[in-house]
C-alpha cells in the first residue's frame, strides 16, 4: 500500500471526515468557547464569526484576543497570529514528503485546510500507509465547517452563561493542547529537548513581549532537538 | 469611503484586519510546504522538525499551566494522566474539562 501514489479524492475526504468525526463534538465546543470568550471581549457577533472563517486557528485566535478593540494594532496582531501559528510551518514541512509528489495547487489547497487535529491523524494515517491527502482535506473542511457554527453559536449564546470561567471555557486550551502531547512522542520522551522548551518558553513570558513565549521555546527546543540528534546507527557507539 | 462603511456586518477597516490576520495564518500553512522544496529533508532534518513541533507544544502548555488556576491545573495533570496511562486522546481532553468545571462548581 506504500508504494502507492499520492492522490487528493473524494473518497479519500470522506474518510477524513469520518476519521475526525468523533472529535467534531469538541471543535464545536471549542468554536463555542471562543465566541463566547470573544464577546465577553467586547467583540460582535459578526466580527467573532469572521475572525473563525478567516483564520480557522483557535490558539492564535484567542491569542489575539485582546487586540481586537480599536484602535486595533493592525502589525502587534498579525505578529502574535504569525507566533502563535508558525507550528503550521512545521506541520507544512513535516508533511512535505507525503505532499510533495502532488501538484503545486493541490499541494496548496491541502496545506490551508491543515490544522492541529487532522495534522495529527493525517500523519499517523500517513504512517499506516495511506496516500491520499484528501483526509486532511475532508477532515480539515468538515472541522472548519463547526469551527465557524460554534464560534457563532458562542458568540450568539454565550452571553447567556452568567459566569463563563465555571464551564472551564478558558481552560479548553491547555486542556486540548496536553490532550495532544502524547501524539508527539516516538518512543522515548526527549526529555532534554522538552525541558529546553518549557524553561525557555517559562522565561521569555517574563523577558519577551507577550505571546512570543511560544516561538521562543519552540526555536530553543529544536534547536536542542538538532543539537543532540544522533543518527540511529551511532547510537550505541556513542560513549 | 468612509470608516463607518459596513462590510459582511463588521465596519471595513475591521474587516480588512480579519482579512490580514486570516492570511498570515494561510502565510504559516504554507511557508513551511514552499520552504521544504527548498530543503533536503534529511533524517537529521525530520528530528529537528519533530522537536520544534513538540517544542511548540510544550511552551504553548506550560507556561499557560504555570499561569492557570489551581481547577485548570488539576485538569492539565488529570488529561495528562489519562492521555499516557490509557492512551485515549479525546476521553482525557473530555476528562480535564469535566475535572475543571466539577472543581469550580464545588470549590
Amino acid at each position: 500500500m506504500s508504494n502507492q501514489q499520492t492522490t487528493l479524492t473524494l473518497a479519500g475526504a470522506l474518510r477524513g471526515v469520518r476519521l475526525v468525526l468523533p472529535i467534531l463534538p469538541f471543535v464545536t465546543i471549542f468554536g463555542f468557547g471562543f465566541g463566547a470568550a470573544a464577546t465577553e471581549a467586547g467583540l460582535s457577533v459578526a466580527l467573532s464569526t469572521w475572525i473563525s472563517t478567516a483564520n480557522f486557528a483557535g490558539a492564535s485566535q484567542f491569542a489575539g484576543l485582546a487586540f481586537w478593540i480599536a484602535p486595533i494594532p493592525v502589525l502587534a496582531l498579525c505578529m502574535t497570529v504569525f507566533a502563535v501559528n508558525a507550528r503550521h510551518l512545521l506541520y507544512g514541512a513535516a508533511l512535505y514528503p507525503w505532499t510533495k509528489d502532488l501538484p503545486f495547487f493541490k499541494r496548496m489547497a491541502v496545506s490551508l485546510t491543515v490544522s492541529d487535529p487532522n495534522f495529527v491523524v493525517g500523519m499517523s494515517e500517513y504512517g499506516k500507509g495511506e496516500r491520499d491527502t484528501g483526509i486532511i482535506v475532508g477532515a480539515g473542511l468538515s472541522m472548519w465547517v463547526v469551527w465557524i457554527a460554534g464560534t457563532f453559536g458562542g458568540a450568539y449564546a454565550g452571553a447567556l452563561f452568567e459566569d463563563p470561567d465555571k464551564y472551564a471555557l478558558d481552560a479548553l486550551m491547555v486542556l486540548f493542547f496536553s490532550a495532544m502531547m502524547r501524539g508527539y512522542v516516538h518512543g522515548r520522551i526527549p526529555v532534554a529537548e522538552w525541558a529546553v522548551a518549557a524553561v525557555t518558553s517559562v522565561a521569555a513570558l517574563y523577558v519577551l513581549p507577550e505571546n512570543w513565549h511560544i516561538i521562543a521555546g519552540g526555536i530553543a527546543g529544536g534547536l536542542a532537538g538538532a543539537f543532540l540528534y544522533r543518527k540511529p546507527e551511532e547510537e550505541g557507539a556513542a560513549e | 469611503m468612509s470608516t463607518d462603511t459596513v462590510l459582511f456586518g463588521v465596519d471595513s477597516w475591521t474587516f480588512l484586519i480579519v482579512i490580514a490576520t486570516g492570511l498570515t495564518t494561510a502565510l504559516t500553512r504554507v511557508g513551511g510546504v514552499i520552504a521544504m522544496a527548498f530543503i533536503p529533508l534529511s533524517s537529521r532534518v525530520e528530528h529537528t522538525l519533530r522537536s520544534l513541533a513538540a517544542s511548540v507544544l510544550i511552551a504553548l502548555i506550560v507556561p499557560e499551566f504555570i499561569r492557570s488556576d489551581w481547577t485548570a491545573q488539576a485538569g492539565v495533570l488529570t488529561t495528562v494522566a489519562i492521555s499516557f496511562g490509557l492512551k485515549k486522546t479525546m476521553p482525557a481532553f473530555f476528562a480535564g474539562i469535566v475535572v475543571t468545571m466539577l472543581l469550580r462548581n464545588f470549590f
